[in-house]
């Protein structure tokens, strides 16, 4: 029978396991290392540096986890932080206002083009609180309670950009269904 | 090819968030990185502070015993000299000096008791 998470956790607190810990990670590395790849725009190696300073933490700290959120979403939130970090430093050092340019505007999407693709596209056009935000719900299956926890955000934020995201992909997308 | 027209009562743009579900990352390796960037085990060294605060507290407080005029004794005491030992500490521990060896003392033992759980700077 495959432990749970909780009873992984208690060895970890409990004997220093690191095989369950090991297991852990293994459980939930896909999980936080396509958030950080979705937060980093794809960078993918420093994705998984920062999923591994997140785990790493998440073991100094696993004898403070309450267990009142899941373990996803605790060390979803540990990497958010870690990204934040991460992102000032890089917004320091390279001063640079470019990745503050807003985004180009909205090609139409051509009627003979693929819908996953102009979805791709219309997402990518949306604020950063906003994919973040659709990411965790969609592709992580989180409710909005999780999301406001990893986010440090108030609910209703997370609702609002939650509406004002999906409003924004249906202008984008409205060539695919003109009904609407 | 996704049809060009879709009706407004499917939702595609909900259908469509919840089907293009990325695909998972491989662990490649990856747990195993992270399992070796872990600190290495501690091993429970003697908990040397604790050890050298309950000393201090100790000898204070034996210091304190004799410089008012007690014997170390191993007899169990009477009654009686329970009595007069209270006493004495009593009057040993008026004396603002005494008061403060036995407070260093109760601190230094209190320390060691919760297990060096409040971690001093350095």
């Amino acid at each position: 029978m495959t432990p749970s998470d909780a009873a992984l956790i208690a060895r970890v607190v409990g004997r220093d396991d690191r095989d369950a810990f090991g297991e852990l990670v293994h459980r939930h590395q896909s999980g936080v290392r396509r958030f950080l790849r979705h937060l980093a725009a794809g960078d993918a190696a420093l994705a998984d540096d920062l999923a591994q300073e997140a785990f790493v933490e998440a073991w100094r700290n696993l004898a403070r986890f309450r267990g009142e959120a899941s373990f996803t979403t605790w060390v979803l939130g540990i990497a958010h932080n870690r990204w934040r970090n991460a992102w000032r430093r890089r917004r320091t050092e390279q001063a640079a206002a470019a990745a503050a340019e807003p985004p180009a505007p909205t090609p139409s999407p051509a009627p003979a083009s693929d819908l996953r693709q102009d979805l791709a596209a219309a997402l990518r056009l949306l604020s950063a609180e906003e994919q973040t935000a659709m990411h965790l719900f969609y592709r992580q299956g989180l409710t909005h309670s999780e999301i406001a926890a990893v986010l440090e955000w108030p609910l209703g934020t997370v609702k609002t950009h939650l509406a004002r995201g999906k409003d924004k992909l249906r202008q984008h997308l409205s060539a695919w269904n003109p009904q609407t | 090819m996704e049809p060009a027209n879709l009706r407004p009562d499917d939702d595609p743009i909900e259908a469509l968030l919840r089907r293009a579900l990325p695909p998972e990352v491989p662990d490649a390796g990856f747990s195993a990185r992270v399992l070796a960037a872990l600190p290495p085990p501690s091993r429970r060294s003697l908990p040397w502070r604790q050890i050298l605060l309950c000393a201090a507290g100790a000898a204070a407080g034996a210091a304190a015993a004799l410089a008012t005029g007690h014997s170390l004794q191993l007899a169990l005491p009477t009654d009686a000299e329970l009595a007069a030992a209270a006493q004495g500490a009593a009057q040993a521990l008026s004396r603002p000096a005494n008061a403060l060896t036995v407070l260093i003392a109760a601190a230094a033992l209190l320390y060691a008791w919760r297990g060096g759980e409040w971690e001093l700077s350095g």
